[in-house]
């Protein structure tokens, strides 16, 4: 574990369990457990990659470490600049409102999180406008100055986000998301619906946002080379579960559980001279409502043994920052991906 | 048309007449579909892939049309003695009984949603002998059997069982998988497959993959596959395509798409894409701007204003026409003009 001053935040034990409501009474019979016994820390100034497949938990995630959303129950420790560190689980109302301008959320589909009505500049204004972090006179400047870092010409502030093209769009979403400066920001799957030449775009951007404005990333996709590209540590979700955390050098390099080894071996190579040998899953993912006991993966693991169905491994620090939660963890020898 | 050709399209225009203008949505495709090959069309969004393989089979959306050009198909079907015959698809009507048999018998295609190809309220397994009893002449239960057969090929497990389900009992992957079958029960020549695996994870795309490589193997279908994923069209493709605005800019062996680029079109793409175990957070290669509206079709070449090596006075007046550089590798700029 890094020290207390290089964190920005530690999040311990989250879990989030939605009831679903069957019969004619709206009883509760069962829960999906969406994020279940979840621990890591982000680094200050850092991009920490959430990956796994659709349904894992990474958006459930993402938004209960901002408190988007009510967790069960865990803590979520921040460690600000200016501020003793809190679990903020713990804060009121009114404290929670404040801390909205510590952290801001991007999203995959610009489109359907920006209102057709608004304008480009309601639209990167609102944060601001909600808030009430500034005078009037000083909010004019902001959001100009916010368009100019982001790319957002400054003739488009007065016209409607459905002229945009997906880039120009994703670029106004991010212009609402840094308005308030806040240090710390949640991706969710933010160049997922971007062709290529306009998702490097959109990454270079938010390089360089990083860089000058000292930003911490939360980085949710499920392009693996992605992630690889531009995260500096990455973890690894499945059914609600964080199975591994590490740098992303060691992660896809030297993996330590058998589902981060089944992903890096698929990850399609731009190369045609590169042959693919990618791990065959067997079985269906198992439905998050009845995951299977002990190791959830262990239907599909094809290094699964007795205990794997027996208990549930336990999450655990095998090198400097290298977790995972794997009975064999310490002793598999794993394949990373190709180079 | 070339022996081992099945399909030939020569000079394909298909446009869109729109109240706010006209939309050329193909502008002269020329691809040929050799049989038994993966045919892959990269592109932009907007750029006409999905509109290229819908003319094929004349599914075009309304108000689109084809204006112009061949889709010459190699079959047997139509033919008055069962011998291989070649039919111009673009002058078949839409809906005569002809295309209708080709649709599934000879050419099928596969949608990246796998729910316009099922019907909510049949069973899978219905749904697939159906196909098979409308285009071949078989008893029910010999339909029953491919499809069990069928659905076991394509690794859904407890196929027996699993035909009788409804299509939103399936995962995703087992959907997609499920779709591919009914595409391919009637042992059709040639698979489209527009975006199979584009919403799906990394693991079951890996799997998808292995299928349609084993499907071209065991049955010698040929294969057009569309996506904007380059690691995707790299591990499975034998030629590719590559289109931009309407147009094939380039076109060659999967090898000289990736690693001998002639448009600065594919080097920007192939660029553009972070590759695993670069230096991280280095700059990636961009391409500037966007595609344009298509009812502000650039002058010349349809690339120029974004293209780094645009040479004024040229590249916005002369419409480049493909150089042939051997071996099938053709590309579209007049810096080899
Ligand atoms: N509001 C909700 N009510 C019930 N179930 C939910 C809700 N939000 C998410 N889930 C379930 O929680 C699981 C995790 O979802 P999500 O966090 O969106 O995953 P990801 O972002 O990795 O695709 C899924 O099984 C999903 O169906
Ligand atoms: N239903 C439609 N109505 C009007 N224009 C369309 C329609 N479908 C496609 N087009 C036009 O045709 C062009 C090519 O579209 P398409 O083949 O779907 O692109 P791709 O599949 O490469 O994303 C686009 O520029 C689009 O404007
Ligand atoms: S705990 Fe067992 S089943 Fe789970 S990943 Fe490790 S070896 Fe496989
Ligand atoms: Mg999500
Ligand atoms: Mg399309």
């Amino acid at each position: 574990m890094p020290g207390d001053d290089q964190l920005l935040l530690e999040v311990k034990n989250l879990k989030k369990y939605f009831p679903i409501r069957r019969g004619a009474f709206g009883t509760v019979k069962k829960t999906v457990k969406a994020v279940d016994r979840v621990s890591f820390f982000i680094k200050k100034g850092e991009t920490f990659g959430l990956v796994g497949e659709s349904g894992s938990g990474k958006t459930t995630t993402g938004r209960l470490i901002l408190r988007a959303m009510e967790p069960t129950e865990g803590e979520v420790i921040y460690h600000l600049e200016d501020r003793e560190p809190f679990d903020l689980m713990k804060l009121s109302k009114k404290e929670l409102w404040e801390f909205r301008r510590y952290s801001q959320m991007i999203f995959q589909d610009p489109y359907s999180s920006l209102n057709p009505r608004m304008t480009v500049r309601d639209i990167v204004a609102e944060p601001l406008i909600a808030t009430k972090a500034l005078q009037k006179e000083a909010v004019t400047q902001r959001i100009r100055e916010t368009a100019k870092k982001c790319q957002v010409s400054i003739e488009f502030l007065r016209r409607y986000p459905h002229a945009f093209s997906g880039g120009q769009r994703q670029r106004i979403g991010i212009a609402r998301a840094l308005v308030l400066n806040p240090p710390f920001i949640v991706c969710d799957e933010p160049v997922s619906a971007l062709d290529v030449s306009i998702q490097a775009q959109i990454l270079n951007l938010l390089n360089d946002l990083q860089e000058e404005l000292d930003l911490t990333y939360l980085f949710i996709a499920h392009d693996l080379s992605v992630v690889e590209h531009i995260c500096d540590r990455v973890g690894v979700m499945y059914l609600g579960r964080l199975f591994e955390m590490a740098t992303t050098r060691d992660l896809f390099f030297s993996p330590r559980h058998p589902y981060t080894e089944a992903l890096m071996s698929a990850i399609p190579a731009a190369d045609p001279s590169i042959i693919m040998e990618p791990i065959k899953l067997t079985g269906e993912i198992p439905s998050p409502i009845n995951p299977p006991e002990g190791c959830s993966f262990h239907p599909r693991c094809r290094y699964a043994q007795p205990i794997c169905s027996q208990s549930i491994p336990e999450w655990k620090e095998y090198s400097p920052e290298h977790f995972a939660a794997c009975h064999f963890a310490g002793e598999l020898e794993l394949k990373g991906a190709f180079k | 048309m070339n022996e081992n050709d099945l399909i030939e399209i020569k000079n394909l225009r298909v446009s869109f007449p729109l109240d706010e203008g006209t939309v050329q949505a193909l502008d002269g495709i020329d691809l040929s579909i050799p049989k038994g090959k993966v045919i892959g069309i990269v592109g932009e969004s907007g750029c006409g892939k999905s509109i290229t393989a819908r003319s094929i089979l004349q599914i075009i959306p309304p108000p689109g049309k084809i204006d112009q050009g061949e889709i010459l198909l190699r079959t047997k079907l139509g033919s008055m003695n069962d011998d291989e015959h070649i039919i111009d698809l673009a002058k078949l009507k839409p809906d005569s009984d002809l295309l209708r048999q080709i649709r599934w018998g000879e050419i099928s295609m596969v949608f990246q949603e796998p729910m316009t190809s099922f019907s909510a309220y049949h069973s899978l397994g219905d749904q697939i002998m159906e196909a098979l009893l409308m285009h071949k002449d078989v008893s029910k239960e010999e339909a029953r059997q491919a499809a069990i057969e069928m659905l076991d090929r394509v690794g859904i497990p407890n196929a027996a069982v699993r035909l009788n389900q409804f299509p939103h009992e399936f995962s995703g992957g087992m959907r997609q998988r499920a779709m591919i079958g009914m595409a391919l029960i009637c042992n059709p020549s040639m698979l489209i497959a527009d975006e199979p695996t584009t919403s799906l994870d990394v693991t079951i795309q890996a799997q998808m993959l292995d299928l349609m490589k084993d499907l071209r193997r065991d049955f010698g279908s040929s294969i057009m596959f569309i996506t904007h994923n380059l690691g995707v069209i790299a591990q499975i493709a034998d030629e590719v395509s590559i289109m931009y605005l309407g147009k094939i800019v380039e076109q060659g062996t999967t090898m000289d798409i990736f690693h001998d680029q002639k448009h600065p079109y594919t080097s920007s793409l192939v660029e553009a894409i972070p590759k695993i175990s670069d230096a991280r957070k280095k700059r990636l290669t961009t391409i500037r701007g966007s595609v344009p509206s298509p009812f502000e079709r650039p002058s010349g070449c349809p690339f120029h204003n974004r293209c780094p090596k645009m040479m004024p006075g040229v590249c916005d007046v002369k419409v480049p026409t493909p150089i042939d550089f051997g071996n099938g590798h053709k590309a579209a700029c007049l810096l080899y003009e």
